[in-house]
């Protein structure tokens, strides 16, 4: 009789032990969720970087490479600049006048010559304001 | 009693059970994709190294380098045991010892260290790489006939011939000599020859104004 006290008694005890565990397991389960954990990607990739909007001074941003080496003779400039400018490309074999779009972006195929290309672009504004860069490109047809 | 109260016991367990449950489901499941977005991340095409060419005057030559002075400044080429080095023109191959400072210099390689070119085809030539002579600028209409037109440019008089080959636009589309006038803003590409520019292409960028 005593004995099957005593088991009675442990098995109360097992029964608040248990309730109390899953009690826990519960609240830590709940207070995790609320958690708002970065995912590997988010730690790994680097942040966009922020759009320039609307900006008023003169600029030019060249997005195609400079330095380039192609194996066919013609080159696709492109780039960035203010909205309502005007575009200046000399090429070592043709000339090109073109508006960049309402975003300010532009683009030109630009024929090229064998071996060395200097490209000179000049961007004006109506008011006779100008920036200027040059881009590089070498014309090959050579194994390298 | 004993039976009753086991019974009990495991009943108080089994949410812990479920709830051990769903949270090795959880668990498994955030592994698996942050597994994934590693995986992606890994497996994402790395960028090919591409060829690069730089042009410029030799400046020197230390060891087996050469430091080029070109459109950004200046400019260090390596020589390599497998680099081609012609000289122009004929394209003939040349040895190292046979590059001259002052020479002109079309360097095309691979990116190496810092800012280093590994050279794989070198092209010396001892006359200047010249463009033909071109050039753009804008100006205002303050003389014209039928073969050329003077702009103001600067408060300087330029005087431009135009031809058959010269384009004539605006912003809106293509546009006749004949639909230009005086005062009209002008920006133009012109060929140089002995002082005298001839326009390739001109663009109206704005009307003269009303009187």
């Amino acid at each position: 009789m005593k004995v099957k006290k005593e088991i009675s008694l442990a098995i109360f005890i097992g029964l608040f032990i248990a309730l109390l565990v899953t009690g826990g397991i519960m609240r830590a389960q709940r207070a995790l969720k609320s958690l708002d954990l970065p995912s590997i990607r988010d730690t790994l990739l680097p942040n966009p970087t922020p759009k320039i909007t609307n900006p008023t001074t003169l600029f030019l941003e060249i997005t195609s490479p400079d330095n380039s080496v192609t194996k066919v003779a013609s080159l696709t400039l492109t780039g960035k600049t203010l909205q309502g400018t005007y575009i200046a490309i000399l090429g070592e074999k043709s000339e090109y006048l073109i508006i960049p779009n309402e975003l300010g972006s532009f683009s030109q195929e630009v024929t090229l010559v064998k071996g060395a290309n200097n490209i000179k672009i000049t961007v004006y504004e109506q008011n006779g304001n100008k920036i200027e860069k040059t881009v590089n490109a070498v014309y090959t047809t050579a194994e390298i | 009693m004993h039976k009753i109260a086991l019974i009990a016991l495991l009943l108080a367990f089994s949410p812990l059970f479920s709830h051990l449950a769903q949270a090795e489901d959880a668990v498994t499941e955030n592994l698996k994709r942050r597994l994934q977005e590693s995986l992606q991340i890994e497996t994402s095409p790395s960028p090919t190294i591409e060829l690069r060419a730089y042009i410029g005057t030799i400046k020197d030559l230390i060891g087996n380098t050469l430091v080029i002075n070109g459109k950004d400044g200046k400019q260090d080429i390596r020589i390599e045991d497998g680099t081609v080095i012609l000289r122009s023109p004929g394209n003939t191959n040349i040895k190292q010892e046979n590059i001259n400072i002052g020479d002109y210099l079309i360097a095309i390689g691979y990116p190496g260290d810092g800012e280093t070119l590994l050279g794989r085809r070198l092209i010396v030539s001892s006359s200047p790489i010249e463009s033909p002579p071109k050039l753009t600028a804008m100006g205002t209409v303050k003389k014209m006939d039928k073969t050329s037109l003077t702009l103001s440019i600067d408060d300087n008089d330029q005087k431009i011939l135009v031809n058959a080959k010269t384009t004539f636009k605006s912003p809106a589309g293509p546009i006749e000599f004949t639909d230009l006038e005086l005062g009209d803003t002008l920006i133009y590409t012109a060929t140089l020859s002995d002082s005298t520019q001839t326009a390739t292409i001109l663009m109206r960028v704005k009307t003269a104004p009303i009187e």
